[in-house]
């Protein structure tokens, strides 16, 4: 079981290799294209091999107007394609008819389904994602959608919600969250489009051979002129479909890696083989688990957690590995035997009073008083090796927090209230502001709820903040959009009020917009335009050395840090900006620039905060959260971090 | 190349180019449609916890006022026809009709309940019952909610709108079964309704 770490790498290393081969063959597609469409060209007299240099300048037009008509098409094809997955993945669950779950439901099922969600969104120090189901849907299966962890969604079928068990419900949907957190959604759109691109070649090759074949006019020109589309338009159908088949192999054995990969982060989020073994088990324990009536369901046939149907194709095309292999994996010592009737769900953990919003295992027990800090940050920051055994932790963390809270966090209208109490000034002198700017923007019965939210946070403490703002990121993922421009105004305000910024308001701020501009303005994340660290050399002192102050005081001990933080990022020494000269506005700047780096110099840039903060060998919540808010920025999720180090 | 087969080829073009815009568009009413059914399903929510606590209300009111039986009952009888009413919007959302019938259902309930209250004015026992109090107050946040959550319908039913009827979208969207607008859901906030009668004087 412990092998899990090496299965990781292994499937990453395989993932390479075969985008690399994916990439060849569509630049062969291309290449071929190019040719025929020139060939065309040819016969037709546009262009002439008969001339004492091939290079004349009508030859040199045709030839790269051919590739640049071959490129063309693949591209449009394939950026249509795009531009339609990419909408996000709200659009995917809207496009498959999904009913999105209330956060703040207490139904039984849904409940224990949103725990389980909730929980390995605090484990993974992600924004809890918005929950859909596919009602109509009575298999087994699931499936994540989204770009970036900002703008995930979770689905799963009704057959899910009702006949898993608790612990392999949980298998589900940590396979699920490595989806999301290992980027594989955004990988599987790049690799869907580029083949939607392929199959364009061979529909416009199709195309022609039916223009041929239709042609009525007689005579020996169009005669010659139909043979020539006849067989260019064979030839380019031929290039295309032997193209998207060869394509369409290496996307399915990708797609095949991504799911041993989803499967041994399973095992590692939740440290137990037996949960995802088990729901794999009772999978092919009932006849056609998979399968999905819906008819969107085969273009998505990637993104979900088992193969959709049951009528196995050639096995070169399947998206996901034989069950058999993948229960194999993950529980070496497997007996062979399918799990037939699935036992009943026991709902223990998750059955809530409904006058006290307790759980109520809990009853009678003494409520768990301390709240763990955010757990995933000190985890990386320290490198601790167990990073994700900690599910447990983040549902002790959940029990531990004020219930009306929570509850509050639940809910889209009240979420609101939540985090504009958290900007509520710390002099009582100031509460007359801040509500007159919350009431001018959202209506005086917001400013009612948040002070007495903001009474219930000061009884818990700063440590509750961050999970509390994690809680709040997918229910209000269900706001409208211009609802949300007036939530946003209305933090951006709020946090002005006093004429200064401090760290908390800044991180809160930065984290709401990190992951919900996403949900709500479908922009493209920006292109990479620096290619190593150095370029970023004085926004990586801005950042390190804000995060140092917020830790110490103590110039000696921050350059020492700092120090420290400059090796593991192989930069030569950064210098420390002084502390009053370290604002947010700064940070915001430098972190600007860095967002436009490459995934690997974010990343190492994000790593080298996260060694900063935890030096020292513990992790304020102010530290918590403004590495978390600068992760954020960056779309890098923190669980990555540890997970390259790894491999 | 003769000018059939240009002709031809342009019209095969044009073919490839429909039969894509007819998926795009097809997709994006499905992902739309669904979107306002979802918006929907929040309000749904919060009017059934409002319809909930309807009958305690009345429940603890009758206690108080016995001899107003009329007033009671028409607060329970539009409470009713407002629950039938949810139940058949619900069954379509964004129906023209259907809104429409939720719409008057709950017009009439905060009606009820807006004279219910007027006659509660005066009697101070019943304002100052304990579950009566807290029960006004849930209403209260319960309106609040449900605001908040008929805008964020509206919002998404017009987008649909909105997208139904842009250019390309347009010529497809009746072939596709979507060839009604989604209909926004308004009523008058039960303060307005109660503000209502002063605005004769």
């Amino acid at each position: 079981m412990l092998d899990f770490f090496r299965q990781q790498q292994e499937a990453r290393r395989r993932t390479r290799q075969l985008v690399v081969l994916y990439l060849l063959a569509v630049a062969l597609v291309v290449l071929f294209a190019t040719g025929v469409v020139f060939g065309m060209m040819l016969l037709f007299g546009a262009a002439d091999l008969h001339t004492p240099s091939f290079l004349t300048r009508t030859n040199v037009l045709v030839l790269s107007g051919s590739a640049l008509f071959s490129a063309a098409l693949v591209c449009i094809a394939g950026l249509h394609r795009r531009s339609q997955l990419r909408a996000g993945g709200r659009a995917v669950a809207h496009e498959l008819s999904a009913r999105r779950i209330e956060p703040n439901s207490t139904d039984a099922d849904e409940r224990r389904l949103l725990n389980i969600v909730e929980e390995m969104a605090l484990a993974s120090a992600s924004p809890v994602p918005p929950v859909y189901v596919l009602d109509d849907e009575d298999a087994i299966n699931a499936f994540a959608a989204g770009y970036g962890p900002s703008d995930s969604i979770i689905g799963v079928t009704r057959g899910t919600l009702k006949r898993l068990t608790r612990p392999q419900l949980q298998g589900v949907i940590a396979h699920e969250f490595s989806h999301i957190l290992s980027g594989d959604v955004r990988l599987n759109m790049r690799l869907v489009a580029m083949l939607f691109g392929i199959n364009a070649v061979a529909l416009v090759g199709a195309m022609l051979i039916e223009v041929a074949a239709r042609s009525r006019s007689s005579g020996k020109d169009s005669a010659r002129g139909r043979l020539i589309l006849l067989a260019g338009g064979s030839l380019l159908w031929l290039i295309g479909s032997v193209g998207a088949l060869a394509a369409g192999m290496i996307k399915a054995a990708v797609s095949r890696q991504r799911e041993f990969l989803a499967d041994a982060a399973a095992v590692q989020f939740t440290r137990d083989p037996e949960t995802i073994g088990g729901a794999l088990r009772v999978i092919g324990g009932t006849i056609g688990a998979g399968r999905l009536e819906t008819s969107h369901a085969e273009e998505c046939s990637h993104m979900f957690f088992s193969e959709i149907s049951t009528d196995w194709m050639a096995r070169a095309f399947a998206t996901h590995p034989a069950l058999k292999e993948r229960v194999r994996r993950v529980l070496p010592a497997w007996d062979g035997t399918w799990l037939k009737a699935p036992p009943p769900p026991s709902r223990d953990l998750d059955r809530i009073h409904p006058i006290t919003g307790q759980r109520y295992f809990q009853l009678g027990a003494e409520p768990i008083a301390l709240v763990p800090p955010p757990i995933i940050a000190e985890r990386v920051a320290l490198s601790k090796p167990d990073v994700f055994a900690q599910i447990d932790k983040a549902r002790q963390m959940i029990d531990g927090l004020d219930r009306s809270l929570v509850w509050a966090a639940r809910d889209a209208h009240d979420a609101r209230a939540l985090l504009l109490a958290m900007l509520r000034p710390s002099r009582s002198d100031e509460y007359a502001a801040w509500s007159d700017a919350i009431a001018g923007i959202l209506g005086a019965p917001v400013v009612k709820q948040a002070t007495e939210l903001a009474a219930a946070l000061d009884r818990s403490g700063p440590e509750a903040r961050l999970p509390l703002i994690d809680l709040t990121l997918g229910p209000l993922a269900a706001m409208s959009p211009s609802q949300y421009q007036s939530l946003r105004q209305a933090v951006q305000v709020a946090m002005h009020l006093d004429g200064h910024v401090d760290s908390f308001e800044w991180a809160l701020r930065r984290i709401m917009v990190a992951n919900l501009d996403r949900r709500f303005d479908k922009a493209e994340p920006p292109r990479a335009r620096y290619y190593a660290t150095s370029g970023l050399f004085d926004e990586c002192s801005v950042v390190l050395s804000f995060l140092i102050w917020i830790g110490t005081p103590d110039p000696e001990k921050a350059a020492v840090v700092l120090t420290a933080a400059s090796k593991a990022l192989r930069v030569g020494p950064l210098s420390l900006v002084p502390q009053n000269e370290a604002t947010v506005e700064r940070l915001d700047d430098a972190l600007s620039r860095i967002e436009l780096g490459t995934p690997a110099v974010r990343r190492s840039i994000v790593a080298a905060a996260a060694r900063a903060v935890g030096r020292d060998g513990t992790i304020t919540p102010a530290e918590a959260e403004v590495l978390r808010a600068i992760a954020d920025s960056v779309r890098i999720p923190l669980t990555s971090i540890v997970a390259h180090a790894r491999s | 190349m003769g000018p059939v087969m240009i002709v031809l080829l342009g019209v095969g073009a044009l073919v490839l180019v429909l039969v894509v815009l007819a998926i795009a568009v097809y997709n994006g009413l499905v992902s739309r449609s669904t979107g306002y059914a979802n918006a929907f399903a929040q309000i749904d929510v919060q009017l059934k916890r409002r319809y909930d606590m309807i009958p305690n209300l009345v429940e603890v009111a009758k206690a108080y006022l016995g001899h107003e039986r009329g007033t009671l009952e028409a607060v329970i009888q539009a409470r009713n026809q407002a629950v039938s009413g949810l139940q058949a919007a619900a069954a379509k959302p964004g129906d023209a009709a259907a809104i429409a019938g939720l719409s008057g259902a709950e017009g009439a309930l905060g009606g009820a309940l807006g004279r219910l209250f007027a006659l509660a004015e005066a009697y101070p026992d019943l304002k100052a019952n304990t579950t009566m109090m807290q029960l006004t107050e849930e209403l209260t946040s319960t309106e609040n909610r449900i605001a908040f959550a008929r805008q964020a319908y509206n919002d998404a039913a017009m987008e649909f709108n909105q997208y139904r009827r842009s250019f390309p979208p347009v010529l497809f969207a009746g072939l596709f079964g979507y060839a009604q607008d989604a209909a926004a859901l308004q009523f008058a906030d039960r303060a307005a309704i109660q503000e209502a009668p002063k605005v004769k004087f």
